[in-house]
C-alpha cells in the first residue's frame, strides 16, 4: 500500500513514481461546443484555444448529419469563467465541408436565424 | 467574412454575408487531438501525469508510453485534474490522475514487467514511491 495522503489514501495497488523523463502520448478528441452556426462558419467554444490561422480537419456532428470539415481558426477569446477551467471561445471559418454537411448547415440556419 | 463577431451590440451594422443561427444542444465539432504528457507515477491500476490540457474527471481517453521498451497502450479514465505548479513551456500545466479501463494482453504484460523489474538508474525506469 502506498503511504496514506491528506484524507486517506484509498488506492488499491501501489503507485511507482517515476524517476526522470517518461513521456507518453495521450489521445483525446477535443470536443467543440457550438454556440451559433453559419453557412460560412461557426462560433464555437472549448477547453482548449487552437492557434488563430491554424487549419484543422474536424468532424462536424449535427442531429441530422455527421462531416467532415475543414476549418480555418479566425479569432479566439477567453471566456469569463467562474469555475477556472478555463474555456475559449473561437470564430471558425469553413474552408471546405461536404455537400451533406452544407444541407444540414442550410436547413439549420434557415430554420432558426439569430438576429444579431 | 465569418461568424466571428458577436458583440453586435454596440450599434454597429452587421456586415456578415450569410446567414446564421444559435444552435442547441446535441452539435460540436470535434478535433482529433493527440498531447505529450509526462508521467508522473505508475501503478497497475492507474497514472498520473502532466499535461498542458486540462481533462475533465470522467472523461476517456487512450494513453500510449514505452515503459521498458515496451509498448504500452491503455484506455484510461480520468479520475481527477489539478492546475500544476509548473508550466509547460509558457502554459498553465495541469496534473491529472487517471484508471485503466480493462486492459489488453500485451499492455497488461508490459506493465506488469515495467513495474517488477524495472532497474535502477536508467532514463526509463521506476522506484517505489510514496
Amino acid at each position: 500500500m502506498a503511504a496514506a495522503v491528506s484524507g486517506g489514501d484509498r488506492r488499491a495497488h501501489v503507485r511507482f513514481q517515476i524517476i526522470g523523463a517518461l513521456p507518453a502520448s495521450v489521445n483525446a478528441p477535443e470536443l467543440l461546443t457550438i454556440e451559433v452556426l453559419g453557412t460560412s462558419g461557426a462560433l464555437v467554444h472549448g477547453a482548449v484555444p487552437l492557434p488563430v490561422n491554424g487549419e484543422y480537419d474536424m468532424q462536424l456532428v449535427l442531429p441530422a448529419v455527421v462531416a467532415d470539415a475543414t476549418v480555418k481558426v479566425r479569432s479566439v477569446v477567453p471566456m469569463a469563467d467562474r469555475t477556472g477551467c478555463g474555456r475559449f471561445q473561437m470564430a471558425l471559418e469553413f474552408l471546405a465541408i461536404s455537400p451533406d454537411a452544407g444541407n444540414a448547415i442550410a436547413q439549420v440556419v434557415g430554420s432558426a436565424r439569430v438576429d444579431t | 467574412m465569418i461568424p466571428a463577431c458577436v458583440q453586435s451590440d454596440d450599434g454597429v451594422a452587421d456586415r456578415r454575408r450569410s446567414a446564421r443561427a444559435a444552435v442547441g444542444e446535441g452539435s460540436w465539432f470535434t478535433l482529433p487531438s493527440a498531447w505529450t504528457v509526462q508521467l508522473l507515477d505508475v501503478s497497475l491500476s492507474g497514472l498520473a501525469f502532466v499535461s498542458p490540457l486540462r481533462f475533465e474527471t470522467g472523461r476517456i481517453a487512450s494513453v500510449r508510453a514505452t515503459l521498458g521498451g515496451e509498448a504500452f497502450t491503455a484506455r484510461i479514465r480520468v479520475c481527477w485534474s489539478a492546475a500544476s505548479g509548473a508550466p509547460v513551456h509558457v502554459t498553465k500545466s495541469f496534473t491529472v490522475g487517471a484508471a485503466f479501463l480493462p486492459l489488453e494482453d500485451g499492455s497488461r504484460r508490459a506493465l506488469h514487467t515495467f513495474l517488477k523489474v524495472s532497474p535502477p538508474n536508467e532514463n526509463q525506469h521506476a522506484k517505489h514511491g510514496r
